[in-house]
């Protein structure tokens, strides 16, 4: 138990410095529009043992988005995505319930389900984050294609990193 | 204390949620320069949408006054058309510049009680005295294609008993007005969208769908309002005049507002006429 809660808290420091040292600067720039973000910190949320009750994993998502935003300078943006995302993970998990049930103290990755399963859930999971992250930034439904066009860039890329991400680490939890 | 705890982490998940989304947008809207202007915009679009809303609704309910106060304004700009002057310059030779006396002047006024289907018909209307009308002025309608109303009988100090045009006893002179021919209006209890126009001359020519209006003859209206458009005409045998059925052009049913006219010069003129007549 004390392991598992060292080795989630490393992945946060370390998910939250790729984010801020390395995701933050790649950034295609087209004449001040951005097209797309990568998001990689919210697989911490996505990697959380199953069992764990909401509660926890919707305080640890608002801390781990207003850490992000602290370095983003966008207070709020990141810390709203990932209550959201943290709050309906449960939900994710549930639809996806193998016929055998979950294993207790199992997390939800690549080496324990699948990458089936890993595939579906992550894509889930991360298309409502960047749909609500984008909403929060854009802040308008006026530039509805805006969002649309910068959810669809996103999307794409985190869910690569994220499964490039399984395939090199290969976490068990 | 342990079950409450274990409510807690049960459902605590959707109002820590809640809680926790609300927070972010607290911090979005007032950390955020560009979030912050949007969610300022809208809100005074929404609020302002609000505020509209509620200004139409109070602007329903002062429209009478509204109308009321239209109406006078009306009456202001009725007293400086041509036909509420009366022209002192007398043409000689050529004299260019036009000297001009205010003849008419109108009182707004609104019908409040009235009769249509009667033998003869009154209106009765919301001034009086105390708005300075007095019997026997002309009452017109407020109709901007013209028609007449009555002529006030009786006076109170706040409403007037107007005699309809449909009453038996009504005799306005009216006139064709392409060959300016004069006659009486009249009216026979039949049909209240109808008049008839008596004693025009039999050599007059009448076509169908002329304009019947107000004649120079009248005290009591100004010159030119349309009354109506001819019917039908026909002489009665061993008459020396044509009888005209004619179409109102106000709808005598239905007439909310009207202008009293005040003639300035009726005075002078029925002095005059009674000092002829008692020669």
């Amino acid at each position: 138990m004390n392991s598992s809660v060292i080795k989630h808290g490393i992945r946060f420091v370390l998910l939250v410095l790729a984010q801020i040292l390395i995701f933050k600067s790649i950034d295609l720039d087209t004449n001040g529009f951005s097209y797309f973000t990568i998001f990689i910190y919210p697989v911490f949320i996505l990697l959380l043992p199953i069992r764990t009750p909401t509660v926890l994993v919707v305080l640890l998502g608002f801390l781990l988005g207003l850490t992000v935003d602290v370095f983003y300078d966008s207070l709020g943006v990141h810390a709203g995505a990932s209550v959201f995302s943290a709050f309906i993970r449960s939900t994710i998990l549930h639809l996806l319930e193998p016929r055998g049930g979950y294993e207790v103290n199992a997390s939800p990755t690549k080496s324990n389900y699948g990458i089936n399963f890993f595939f579906k859930y992550a894509a889930i999971f991360m298309f409502f984050h960047i749909a609500v992250y984008f909403s929060l930034e854009i802040f308008t439904p006026v530039y509805f294609n805006e969002i649309f066009i910068r959810t669809g860039f996103s999307f794409i890329l985190s869910i690569l990193f994220i499964i490039i991400y399984q395939y090199l680490f290969n976490p068990k939890e | 204390m342990r079950s409450l705890v274990q409510f807690l982490v049960q459902y605590g998940g959707v109002g820590l949620f809640f809680v926790l989304e609300a927070v972010c947008l607290y911090l979005v809207v007032n950390y955020n320069q560009q979030q912050k202007e949007i969610w300022l915009n809208s809100s005074n679009i929404i609020s302002g949408t609000i505020l509209n809303f509620r200004s139409d609704i109070s602007q329903y309910y002062n429209l009478s006054d509204f109308a009321d106060s239209l109406a006078a304004d009306n009456a202001r700009l009725k007293a400086r058309l041509n036909n509420a002057q009366f022209v002192q310059t007398i043409l000689m030779d050529s004299t260019k510049d036009v000297e001009k006396q205010q003849q008419y002047t109108y009182i707004s006024a609104r019908i409040v009680n009235r009769t249509i289907h009667l033998h003869n018909n009154t209106y009765t209307i919301d001034r009086g005295r105390k708005h300075g009308i007095e019997p026997h002025m002309g009452v017109i309608d407020s109709n901007p294609g013209g028609g007449i109303v009555g002529i006030v009988t009786n006076v109170s100090d706040n409403y007037s008993v107007v005699m309809a045009l449909l009453h038996q006893e009504i005799k306005v002179p009216a006139a064709i007005r392409r060959n300016q021919y004069h006659g009486f209006l009249s009216w026979q209890p039949s049909n209240p969208t109808e008049i008839n126009l008596i004693d025009v001359p039999k050599h007059a020519e009448i076509r169908r769908r002329d304009t019947v209006e107000t004649s120079t003859h009248s005290a009591l209206f100004p010159a030119g309002i349309p009354v109506g458009v001819v019917d039908t005409f026909w002489q009665d045998p061993g008459s020396n005049f044509h009888t005209i059925s004619a179409k109102l052009i106000n709808d005598l049913g239905n007439v909310q507002y009207v202008y009293v006219v005040n003639n300035l010069m009726k005075g002078e003129i029925v002095k005059l006429e009674e000092e002829a007549s008692g020669e």
